[in-house]
């Protein structure tokens, strides 16, 4: 009987033994993803009319049409792995139709030119949270709480992508805290302790991917280049309350502005967020306010003050059907002695989710912008028409978006 | 106020260490899609292909806990009880294919490492979809080499008992790890 018990201990001892190595890794994984997008467009825009010079003919002007389509799509590939440990890791390369803005800043007008959006590697651990590496929105922009909406609508959205640059050489300027460019930066994002979670990042400089430039062109590295020293933080709160769902978020950031000659203003910028959602229903708001230029982290001119930006917005999901609205303002500090630039935005619009993954959209927005300043800071010149300093612009978008 | 001092120390020792519990409960590394994508991608509801992203390569984890309990999946047993029995019983070379459909994994003869006289073997049923401590049942044979000749000798009746726990130990595991993967 010992013998017995001793020789079925060992079978029992051997199983035990063989439970270790069943707990192997997990095979990476290569995913594929993406959307393509076709939109139609109608645009009503007070800076169009007679915006165009019709050559050799005694500068006679015609107005711009006020019809177009885009297209636009996006492929990802997002790599994921586990170890025996635990820690998860994965690389994200997302490919883009861009527009091509080169280094200077001009846009090579090709439309079809594919480069890199979001290109980042990843580490997360299940206890210390996760470390992202690469070319990747700043942490205060990956934990923003935002305006809510259904696809394509929102602050700045689809109206901006078929409207003409006002003369400072910005569409819109209402929009949340500035995404960091996908500037090349070090996240860290913590886990998360009853609700709360907070995220840091870094980047030295403004440049993204492998970029350096001529000798002869200047550096990166160069404080004449670009903003340096970007830090950016965020802390924001998930919970539930019975059927009532709250998201809250604070963010910051701030960054060196580069050597000039007029002496560039440091960067600054805050945005605080609430969405609270519940039957169907999500309603939410932000508030931005900071020491920037333009849309996003653009050194300040010396003597100019604060700009802000706010909205509040709703949508409703009913089936298949995403209903939804928003307003919102921004302000921009013109210099001490010329009214502010402010832009004030409404929009209505719906999406309705034919299959999973694709989607029909429609919506409206309505813009209206005044004291635009040229992008020398003085005021443009009076009235509401091209290279003016007001602006009326009606866009209406249809369209449809395939994720998959 | 010493004491008092000494007594609100020990107040807050005690909080914090029945926080620690509440706290490992509470406690969680949010998931790579949890954060705002400015991506167009991330705002359409659904996926075409009903996962996030077409695999391309590599084995699809994350689709285990359907499968699991669901009655229209591809096997007609439940599949962390599966999995766990092939894991329990890895250790002994198998004979011929595990059928997941029925759901009976049949072991050959086995001889444990420091033994030459006796051998083992082991089936395995695993008896429903549900995840039950009942759900699998394992017999042991056991064989001793007498005179040249392998003989049925009997089985302790708690090692068949330890192997069932093994594999319930095995599919709790999985499930959690399929859970947490899930998240």
């Amino acid at each position: 009987m010992r013998k017995i018990l001793l020789g079925t201990t060992g079978v029992v001892g051997a199983a035990l033994i063989g439970m270790g190595a069943a707990q192997a890794q997990t095979a990476p994984t290569v995913r594929v993803g993406g959307y393509f997008e076709f939109t139609g467009g109608y645009i009503d825009d007070t800076q169009d009319r007679n915006a165009v010079v019709i050559p050799n003919s005694g500068g006679r002007t015609v107005s711009r049409d006020k019809v177009d389509f885009r297209s636009d799509a996006e492929l990802h590939i997002f790599v994921t792995g586990k170890a025996a440990n635990g820690l998860s890791y994965g690389a994200t390369i997302e490919f883009q139709i861009d527009n091509m803005v080169t280094n200077t800043g001009s846009q090579s007008g090709a439309g079809t030119g594919v480069d890199t959006d979001e290109v980042y590697g990843f580490v997360s651990s299940p206890t210390l949270g996760t470390l992202r590496f690469g070319d990747e929105d700043s942490a205060a922009s990956l934990m923003a709480v935002s305006v809510p909406g259904p696809t394509q609508l929102g602050i700045s959205a689809s109206w901006d992508e078929f409207v003409a640059q006002a003369p400072d050489g910005n569409r819109y300027i209402l929009a949340d805290i500035n995404d960091g460019n996908d500037a090349t930066k070090i996240i860290y994002l913590s886990p998360q302790f009853f609700g709360l979670d907070f995220g840091v990042s870094y980047a030295p400089n403004g440049r993204e991917g492998e970029e350096y430039r001529s000798v002869a062109g200047g550096l990166q590295r160069d404080p004449t280049d670009s903003i340096r020293n970007e830090l950016s933080g965020a802390i924001r709160y998930r919970g539930s309350f019975g059927n009532i769902g709250v998201t809250a978020g604070f963010g910051a950031m701030r960054a060196d502005a580069q050597d000039n000659a007029v002496n560039l203003q440091d960067i600054t910028q805050y945005q605080a967020g609430l969405q609270v959602s519940g039957f169907g229903l999500t309603v939410g708001g932000m508030y931005s306010w900071g020491k920037f230029a333009g849309v996003t982290r653009a050194a300040l001119l010396p003597g100019r003050d604060n700009s802000t930006n706010y909205a509040l917005g709703a949508s409703y999901a009913i089936g298949a059907f995403t209903l939804g609205a928003f307003y919102g303002k921004a302000e921009r500090d013109n210099g001490p002695i010329q009214a502010d630039r402010t832009q004030t935005l409404w929009g209505l619009g719906a999406a309705y989710t034919l299959a999973p993954g694709l989607e029909l959209f429609a919506n409206y927005t309505n813009v209206k912008d005044r004291n635009i300043a040229l992008g020398s800071g003085v005021l443009a010149p009076a009235g509401n028409g091209p290279g003016q300093r007001d602006r009326d612009i009606d866009v209406i978008v249809v369209g449809t978006r395939l994720a998959f | 106020m010493r004491r008092l001092r000494t007594l609100f120390m020990v107040g807050l020792t005690a909080a914090a260490l029945a926080g620690c519990s509440s706290l490992s409960d509470n406690m969680r590394v949010p998931g790579q899609d949890e954060y705002r994508d400015d991506s167009k991608r991330a705002q359409v509801r659904g996926r075409l292909a009903g996962e996030d992203g077409i695999l391309l390569f590599g084995t699809d984890r994350s689709r285990r806990s359907d499968a699991a309990d669901s009655s229209g999946a591809g096997i007609g047993v439940n599949a962390f009880l599966w999995r766990a029995t092939l894991d329990t019983l890895s250790f002994m070379p198998l004979a011929g294919t595990p059928d997941p459909f029925g759901g009976v994994v049949v072991t050959d003869w086995y001889t444990p490492p420091g033994t030459s006289g006796e051998r083992f073997r082991a089936t395995a049923y695993i008896l429903g979809r549900q995840l039950r401590s009942d759900g699998v049942r394992i017999v042991v044979f056991r064989q001793e080499l007498r005179n040249g000749a392998w003989v049925d000798v009997p089985v302790s009746a708690s090692t068949a008992a330890e192997l069932e726990d093994q594999v319930l130990n095995r599919a709790r595991e999985l499930r959690a790890q399929s859970t947490a993967a899930a998240r």
